[in-house]
């Protein structure tokens, strides 16, 4: 009995965040109304199943008697059941289908790239300019949002389970998924294809929030980083010291293209893709040594003195 | 023997054998990595490094991302030159480099060079056909 209650609590913390059973978008409800229906035909043939299993074995024949009792209607029932059955899980899952893979016009576009071990996230703002952010996705509530999914290395695979089914991103291809948010909140997608060692720290903080706070939250974002804005000697490192190589800060020297854009990194909740809170302490520490952090990612350790390393965490947490 | 078991048997050596080539690729995943230059010639890191396709490959994403190319350009025939491992570690510090490249990845590009001299022509346009999908890749389409 307490380990039924713990269970259950266990259970229960995974509710919410990242739950295909939470639906929070057009797309997953959709999919959770399939699952229904398939858990009612398959549940009912279940039950028919055990209770005629359990009929046979109740009204057991006596060894002696060896005369055929057909039970043709019955039988001819059942047949009839599992072939309705089959074919409204056809039918059903053809609709569902087709009503995902509709291409509709939509007003916002937004490319999505997966890296080993990170999401490049760009929203396109007319005139051909993308916004770029990183591992955090915001999306409008109530409108639709067409993804373009790539990848940069190997295979990933976008999952929001709250939003939408799953959707591979392949190297060389662009695949195309319309989300739709609907209850404003935060939840949490998660690279769903094995992409390395780093594949478990791979997430994605997506938030579906009122159309009038997501655009002030996309204007943020498109605005670059003004001269003498933020710690001054620590963007003096920043842009002198190995950093600036792989990461962007719009508006200043630091015009990487490798690695996450770090224009507004403050604003965001984590760093390095969920692995650690965005803290003082986790950015010194991932500054100095990342692989402590995330064994394996791409970025090197640096060799700053620990005290550029403070100054460069000084300097990032005030780019928000 | 008879022969479904012989058959079993040759099965199970094919499959070791094509297993042991796994070790090739071993990847080291602690804060550990190397963080001093190689002491000469006969470091035995070298000999490891050279064998490990992992770290070589690392060594051609490293070589692209620091923008090697852009003043080398892609790696062709008779380029790089065949030179002694810790020649090339020590070229890649030239031009203030090497306050930028840390050590390990250092050691990882230098695989790469000394890799794309034993490799042919062929590979090596395999090789950067595969990193044309990087991010500072020619044909990276994102926002400049």
């Amino acid at each position: 009995m307490r380990a039924f209650a713990l269970i259950t609590l266990l259970l229960a913390g995974c509710a919410g965040q990242q739950s295909a059973m939470h639906v929070a978008g057009d797309q997953a409800a959709t999919l959770i109304s399939l699952f229904r229906l398939m858990m009612w035909v398959c549940g009912i043939a279940y039950l028919l199943v055990i209770l005629f299993l359990g009929w046979g074995l109740i009204r057991r024949r006596s060894a002696a008697d060896t005369s055929e009792q057909p039970y043709h209607k019955l039988m001819a029932g059942w047949v009839g059941f599992i072939l309705l059955g089959l074919i409204l899980l056809v039918v059903a899952s053809f609709l569902a289908d087709r009503s995902l893979g509709q291409r509709q016009q939509v007003p916002l576009q937004v490319r999505v790239t997966g890296h080993q071990w990170w999401w490049r996230i760009e929203y396109q703002a007319g005139n051909g300019r993308w916004i770029e952010t990183a591992n955090e996705l915001h999306l409008p509530a109530g409108v639709p949002v067409l993804l373009e999914l790539r990848a940069a290395d190997v295979i990933h695979s976008f999952w929001v389970p709250n939003l939408a089914g799953k959707m591979d991103m392949i190297p060389g291809k662009i695949n195309r998924m319309t989300v739709t948010g609907r209850t404003n909140g935060w939840f949490r997608g998660q690279c769903a294809e094995f992409c390395g060692t780093q594949h478990a720290n791979m997430a994605l903080a997506v938030k579906v929030e009122q159309v009038g706070e997501f655009d002030r939250w996309l204007a943020g974002q498109a605005r670059p980083v003004s001269p003498g804005e933020g710690v001054a000697a620590g963007r003096k490192v920043f842009e002198s010291a190995s950093c600036a190589v792989c990461h962007q800060v719009r508006g200043t020297e630091a015009r990487g293209r490798v690695g996450p854009d770090l224009t507004h990194v403050a604003s965001r909740r984590t760093i390095a893709a969920g692995t650690a809170p965005m803290t003082h302490g986790s950015l010194r520490g991932w500054i100095i040594q990342p692989q402590a952090i995330k064994p394996g990612t791409s970025m090197p350790p640096s060799d700053l003195s620990p005290q550029d390393a403070e100054a460069v965490a000084s300097y990032l947490e005030t780019l928000r | 023997m008879s022969l479904p078991s012989m058959r079993l048997g040759s099965g199970w050596i094919i499959g070791m054998t094509l297993l042991a080539g796994c070790s090739a690729e071993q990847r080291t995943l602690v804060a550990a990595q190397p963080t001093s230059p190689p002491t000469g010639p006969d470091d035995p890191r070298i000999a490891a490094i050279k064998g490990n396709f992992y770290q070589i490959s690392q060594g051609g994403r490293y070589f692209t991302w620091y923008g090697c190319t852009s003043c080398h350009g892609e790696p062709k025939t008779g380029w790089p030159p065949r030179l002694p491992f810790v020649t090339y570690y020590a070229r890649i510090g030239h031009k203030g480099y090497d306050r930028k490249i840390a050590a390990e990845q250092r050691w990882q590009i230098s695989a790469y060079l000394n890799s794309l001299t034993v490799t042919d022509a062929a590979k090596r346009h395999r090789q950067a056909v595969d990193q044309k999908g990087e991010p500072t890749a020619g044909q990276w389409q994102g926002p400049l």
